[in-house]
């Protein structure tokens, strides 16, 4: 609690006390009402000093204005507790509301909390604590164990475990060694570092996600929308509602005025929409911040309706279903053993960087003794040629084996064999294969429990390679051989039959995901072109979190839908019953407060959960 | 020129829209936007004018919220 919050609690009570003592010891009727005017002043005065103030700057239709009409009606009424009652009720309900969105606003605070304080700088030999701000781009900084990354840059000199949960909702720290790239944000768990930033601050990634999150409340859903209109219109009409309640019934058809004027007055007592205003947004930052948690980026609560209504979604193939890394699937050899192949193969390539060569190398797993390899030659798009021990050794395509002579008895053109000839004769072939993501399966099938009725899948591979994928993790649909317009094409018929997602890695998929009603980019951490293109970003590669993006739109929408059935269901019940007679002001106040607890507590619900299972 | 603030004291989302509106009406300031939850002001406005715009915007919010803050951050 501030200490505003606390001043204002001591009133509340000393208020409470004040009407208890004169309620149940005090019959005089000269010593009760000065005590009751004590406590509705002590509750009220700030109210009414304001309300007389938006009257004179004319801001009407005003909270504290109703609440203060609300009381002086029931003053002129003589009904001096009720006035007071009302008064510090409507205060408690305002110091409550003030505790939840304080408390809210701190818990969403603590997850955006990826800002280091400061940093540690190197400059001229010694080192300057400086805030993130600060520190420029190329400079050297010093991260101990326990202390966050403040800008993104390379490690320099080091080697470290470091905890990107708070980035990408991953629980495995990562192992990052000199040479490889920090992110501002992570967390250093052991052992120094020194970093070369790459960036300054305000261009460092958690600057972009903090900038993200701040300024989802431009895209704003439709029912965030709908409230901000619906408060602004309502708070006029209940005023005259209320006005033509006290007057019509006296006058048309003559009525007692008074008991006429109190069931007006319980019209003005339940007019605050603060219970939807408060809790509408609230649930959808709530959704925000629980996602952001996951690594899940969302762009604002826009996205969030739109994907709780999401009846198709479309899948780039390379890195989104499978991993985007080749692996060895089968190893054929020829007149020596396949270890001796593998080995050889490796060797040749082991000059090369490219991701067939880099696989190979990793599969082979031992030590490369680059003194028994001579006279590497690159033969540009066809393969290598290589001297190991030597003999002469040929990988690549078929043609490169055709080129130099040598009969290789397959018959497979696909990019994915790595054909080998080891001493002027045919040895062999490695088949590379991009391997189906570990839980493509389950995450599929998980979408498709969350309501998504078509799983369609486009990609520029070959058909054979494509329908294998199909096959494998259980898609719809199947689009291969597409150019990137292509997609986009598909993908706007598609939409024609149902609000279509598109998931890709946000980095050749731009154009596809502009034109999707909402797009994914996936294992998008460090990259900002995925960043600004998608509506949703997951900053790991990780599949299911997908489904649980999902099942997390459709419970907030559930959330505010609850609210907004709740709040305006009491408010018109309370309405309709003091036209038919209900007159009690306290009973009123507590629909409205209560109300609104109710409504917070409902959508704090969406901040609590730390995982949806889908 | 942009600039960020931190605001305070503002606890209803009716009062943020209505302070967001105020500040968007004032002379010179090119697009303002008040997050009600993160409680951060954005303003956009001539880097000459801030001082003056400043001083209007906390004018315009106590008008609605009497213990309305500004912090540049």
């Amino acid at each position: 609690m501030t200490k505003r919050q606390r001043k204002c609690l001591y009133k509340i009570l000393i208020s409470a006390v004040l009407i208890f003592i004169s309620a149940i010891f005090i019959k005089d009727e000269y010593v009760k009402i000065p005590l009751l005017c004590t406590a509705y002043i002590l509750s009220g005065f700030k109210v009414i000093c304001s309300a007389i103030r938006k009257i004179f700057s004319r801001q009407l239709f005003d909270e504290e204005i109703l609440m203060s009409v609300a009381t002086a009606g029931a003053l002129i009424l003589n009904e001096f507790s009720e006035a007071a009652m009302v008064m510090t009720l409507y205060q408690l309900g305002e110091l409550f509301q003030s505790v939840a969105v304080g408390k809210s606003r701190k818990s969403i605070k603590d997850m955006m909390k990826l800002k280091a304080d400061f940093a540690t700088v190197i400059r001229g030999g010694k080192e300057v604590k400086v805030i993130p701000e600060e520190i420029l781009k190329g400079e050297t900084i010093l991260v101990i164990p326990g202390e966050k990354v403040a800008v993104d840059g390379i490690i320099e000199e080091g080697y470290s475990l470091f905890d990107s949960s708070s980035l990408t909702g991953e629980s495995i720290p990562r192992e990052l060694k000199a040479g490889d790239c920090v992110f501002s944000g992570m967390i250093n768990i052991q052992s120094p570092v020194k970093i070369k930033t790459k960036s300054v601050y305000t261009e460092s990634t958690v600057a972009k996600i903090l900038n993200l999150v701040e300024t989802s409340s431009l895209y704003k859903s439709q029912s965030e929308k709908f409230i901000t209109k619906f408060s602004r219109k309502y708070t006029p009409c209940v005023f005259f509602a209320s006005l033509l309640t006290a007057v019509i019934p006296t006058l048309v058809f003559g009525q007692s005025f008074l008991v006429w004027l109190r069931r007006a007055l319980v019209f003005l007592i339940v007019s605050c929409p603060c219970a939807l205003v408060i809790s509408v947004p609230l649930s959808f930052f709530g959704a925000i911040g629980a996602a952001s948690k996951q690594g899940v980026l969302i762009k604002g609560s826009e996205y969030i309706e739109t994907l709780s209504k999401t009846t198709t979604i479309a899948f780039d193939k390379t890195g989104t279903i499978t991993k985007g890394e080749f692996s060895v699937s089968k190893i054929c050899a020829l007149g020596i053993s396949e270890e001796k192949l593998l080995e050889i193969t490796a060797y040749a390539e082991s000059f090369s960087n490219h991701p067939i060569a880099l696989s190979i190398i990793k599969e082979y797993g031992r030590e490369i003794h680059k003194e028994r390899i001579k006279n590497v030659v690159t033969i540009h798009g066809k393969g290598i040629s290589a001297e190991i021990d030597g003999k002469r050794v040929l990988a690549g395509s078929r043609q490169l084996l055709a080129d130099n002579e040598i009969e290789i008895p397959y018959n497979n053109d696909d990019s994915t064999y790595v054909y080998v000839a080891y001493d002027n004769d045919a040895a062999g072939f490695i088949l590379m294969e991009d391997k189906v993501k570990e839980n493509a399966c389950e995450s599929l099938y998980a979408l498709k429990k969350a309501g998504i009725k078509r799983i369609v899948m486009l990609t520029g591979d070959n058909e054979k390679t494509a329908l294998k994928v199909q096959k494998e993790v259980g898609i719809d649909e199947v689009y291969a051989e597409l150019l990137p317009q292509d997609k986009v094409e598909k993908v706007i018929e598609m939409k024609k039959e149902g609000v279509t997602a598109f998931a890709g890695d946000g980095i050749n998929d731009a154009p596809v995901l502009s034109c999707v009603d909402i797009g994914f980019a996936m294992g998008a951490l460090g990259s900002d072109a995925a960043v600004e293109a998608a509506d949703i970003v997951i900053m790991n590669d990780d599949l299911s979190l997908l489904g649980r993006t999902i099942a997390l739109s459709k419970k907030t929408m559930k959330i505010v839908r609850q609210n907004i059935a709740l709040s305006l269901g009491v408010k018109f019940g309370v309405m309709a019953l003091s036209i038919l007679g209900f007159d009690n002001m306290y009973a009123a106040i507590f629909a409205d407060v209560g109300v609104m607890v109710i409504a917070v507590l409902n959508a704090m619900r969406m901040m609590k959960q730390k995982r949806v299972v889908a | 020129m942009i600039k960020k603030y931190e605001v305070s004291e503002i606890d209803c989302a009716v009062c943020a829209g209505k302070i967001e509106d105020a500040i968007k009406k004032i002379d010179g300031v090119k697009s303002a936007m008040l997050n009600f939850i993160t409680e951060t002001l954005t303003v956009e406005a001539d880097e000459a004018e801030f001082k003056r715009i400043e001083k209007e915007i906390i004018k315009a919010g106590r008008k609605t919220e009497r213990d309305f803050e500004l912090r540049e951050i």
